[in-house]
């Protein structure tokens, strides 16, 4: 496959991100001019009124669709992000937030949330259980790697599906002694939403999405010399075994906030950076900028899909990442076929 | 001549103002236009339960969407809005309603607060376990849809099976099993916070079972707890429902129930709504058959 320059890609990827970022705005349950959608939100940010939408519609874009495009677009950003790292540093194609028991973690959090809790406190302490669950498991894999001569990657790995497997077994026991009403409340929360963006919320992400992203770039040299082997990138002078600690906070901090926010939305993670290496390369400088572009792009069109699907009710995001990641991710798997023969 | 003029005084004040004036314009020009909307009301149900009693109103004209737990007559067509606690805000107000009716479960909390913010009136009653609460609830949404003639009709059908109910009530010391009986498989038994549970109360027995919501049991699990009492609802139509209990499960004929006949069914199509006027009727019923 021809490769494209990073330049071309950047802004072929900014492109796609600003027409998603429009679609997002101008699309929704309810139909409304795509102009005056836009005009809608200029006119809040400088009260100015050149919309000719009513003032109920007004609210629908400023307070319903602007809000959940940002976080779609900041949470679509994290998530491919954290894959490339993931990916980059464990040297292994299948790694992706979830690899480390981030996202079953997670789910046991918000699921204990759900269950134990009062009705009315679940709103707030999901996410925080959420998070603690995803810090919380990914800490006891990393501990579980731990040897003396330092993290045996293939032991994160496996201690990563051990403890998938047993939060997966909790879920089940917390399923069975659920009541109807909390278990669709877990499978909904399970398949991750981007609707409920508030200002703490977002400000939140961005904030964790700034640094995160500046720090995995400040790295993206060492990403790419361990792209060589551990034991090469030692002889070129880096730290390796510090900067997989390093690595792996910052990515589990990342990951947490993102699933407390949105819950679980699977495969941006895994696809948006195999698609960025198969077509820009695997240069961890160019990859992570536009793994986040692209990630935040995937997200947005797949939330706007959620949307309109089954207007007026809502599909959960994380549904239409899979079912539009999925046979996209094979067919560029069957174009590429031959180089890995 | 007064909405004109409103509007004229709050665009030229918006201007200063932004987005804090165009909220409280927003409130004031449509409590007027809601004024000039009393009789054709657009209404969302939330809850199954409301939906019940709307439909038992004769409003199925005025309803245009409920929720996925819900059940409307094949023929009518209403937009279903999905989960009722993973409401769209956008979805909603996309139906153009005039009225959200729902129970205290509606969510998630931006979205209510959002059509708290709305010209929508939202109004969310509490999911009826009781006689009392049904009766509140009807009356409620009979004003709120100015059918109170009507309602005042199920007030007494409520009236009627309630009074039934109380002549009929079994020893508080009676111990009763609800079961479900799932496409065969398996026994559910009803714990408490579940439409079984507030049935066993209606009829004035205890409940064999402490444990929440709906759990798994086995025959051997059943036959040691020696209910006096089985009550046995199923999902479908089926009128077999306790010969079919029997012949999957010989075994229950250990228990006093069944030594006594104090075996009965209950139409899961009644009960899908909860304690609804359909429930409560059968309930009666079935209370008169057990004594």
């Amino acid at each position: 496959m021809q490769r494209v320059s990073y330049p071309a890609a950047l802004w072929c990827c900014g492109l796609l991100a600003i027409t998603a970022i429009i679609f997002s705005i101008t699309n929704g349950a309810m139909s409304l001019a795509a102009g005056d959608s836009l005009l809608a939100i200029w006119d809040a940010l400088w009260g100015t009124q050149f919309s000719g939408l009513a003032d109920y519609q007004q609210l629908i874009i400023v307070e319903l669709r602007l809000p959940r495009t940002l976080l779609a677009l900041l949470i679509g950003a994290m998530l491919a992000q954290c894959g490339a790292v993931m990916q980059g540093l464990f040297r292994n194609p299948l790694a992706d937030p979830g690899i480390i028991g981030a996202s079953s973690g997670a789910a046991l959090g918000a699921a204990i949330a759900i269950i134990l809790l009062p009705l009315a406190m679940q709103g707030l302490a999901t996410p925080i259980a959420a998070f603690i669950g995803a810090l919380a498991t990914t800490m006891l894999v990393f501990s579980l790697a731990q040897s003396d001569n330092g993290t045996s990657v293939i032991m994160l790995l496996l201690a990563g599906v051990a403890v998938t497997a047993f939060s997966g077994a909790m879920m089940g026991f917390l399923n069975v002694i659920a009541d109807d009403q909390a278990l669709r409340d877990i499978t909904l929360w399970q398949m991750g939403a981007v609707s409920r963006a508030s200002t703490a919320s977002l400000v939140m992400c961005a904030t964790v999405l700034c640094l995160v992203a500046a720090y995995f770039q400040h790295h993206s040299q060492s990403l790419n010399a361990l792209l060589l082997g551990e034991a090469e990138a030692r002889h070129l002078g880096i730290d390796v075994e510090r900067l997989k600690i390093k690595l792996i906070i910052a990515a589990t901090i990342a990951i947490g906030v993102a699933v407390s926010v949105s819950g679980i939305i699977g495969f941006v993670g895994l696809v948006v950076p195999h698609l960025v290496r198969m077509t820009v390369g695997p240069d961890h400088r160019t990859l992570l900028p536009l793994a986040a572009l692209l990630g935040a792009v995937l997200l947005l069109f797949a939330d706007v899909g959620a949307r309109l699907i089954m207007a007026p009710a809502e599909l959960p995001v994380g549904l239409l990442t899979a079912v539009v990641g999925a046979p996209f991710f094979t067919l560029l798997l069957i174009k590429q076929r031959k180089s890995f023969l | 001549m007064s909405r004109f003029f409103y509007y004229n005084i709050f665009s030229l004040s918006q201007k200063k103002n932004g987005l804090g004036f165009a909220l409280l314009r927003a409130l004031l020009l449509n409590s007027l236009m809601a004024l000039q909307v009393v009789a054709d009301e657009r209404i969302i149900s939330t809850d199954a339960g409301v939906t019940d009693v709307l439909l038992a109103l004769n409003a199925s004209a005025q309803l245009i969407g409920v929720d996925v737990t819900s059940v409307v007559p094949s023929e009518l067509s209403v937009a279903k809005i999905g989960y009722h606690r993973t409401l769209s805000a956008e979805g909603l107000i996309s139906l153009n309603p005039s009225i959200i009716i729902g129970s205290e479960h509606m969510g998630p909390p931006e979205v209510i607060d959002f059509i708290k913010s709305s010209s929508v009136k939202l109004v969310q009653l509490p999911a009826a376990k009781d006689a009392t609460q049904l009766k509140q609830n009807i009356d409620a949404i009979g004003k709120l849809i100015d059918k109170t003639a009507v309602a005042g009709e199920l007030l007494n059908r409520v009236d009627t099976a309630a009074a039934t109910l109380a002549a009929q009530q079994l020893a508080s010391s009676t111990r009763i099993a609800f079961i479900l009986l799932m496409d065969g498989r398996s026994l559910r038994l009803a714990g408490t916070e579940t439409v079984g549970d507030d049935i066993i109360k209606l009829m004035g027995g205890t409940n064999i079972a402490d444990q929440k919501a709906y759990q798994a049991i086995s025959p051997e699990g059943l036959i040691n707890l020696a209910p006096e009492v089985i009550i046995v609802a199923g999902r479908g139509q089926s009128d077999t429902l306790v010969a079919d209990l029997l012949l999957q499960q010989p075994l229950l004929e250990l228990t006093p129930a069944a030594k006594h006949s104090k075996i009965s069914q209950l139409s899961g199509r009644s009960i899908i709504a909860g304690i609804s006027i359909a429930a409560l009727e059968s309930v009666a019923l079935l209370a008169k058959e057990l004594q």
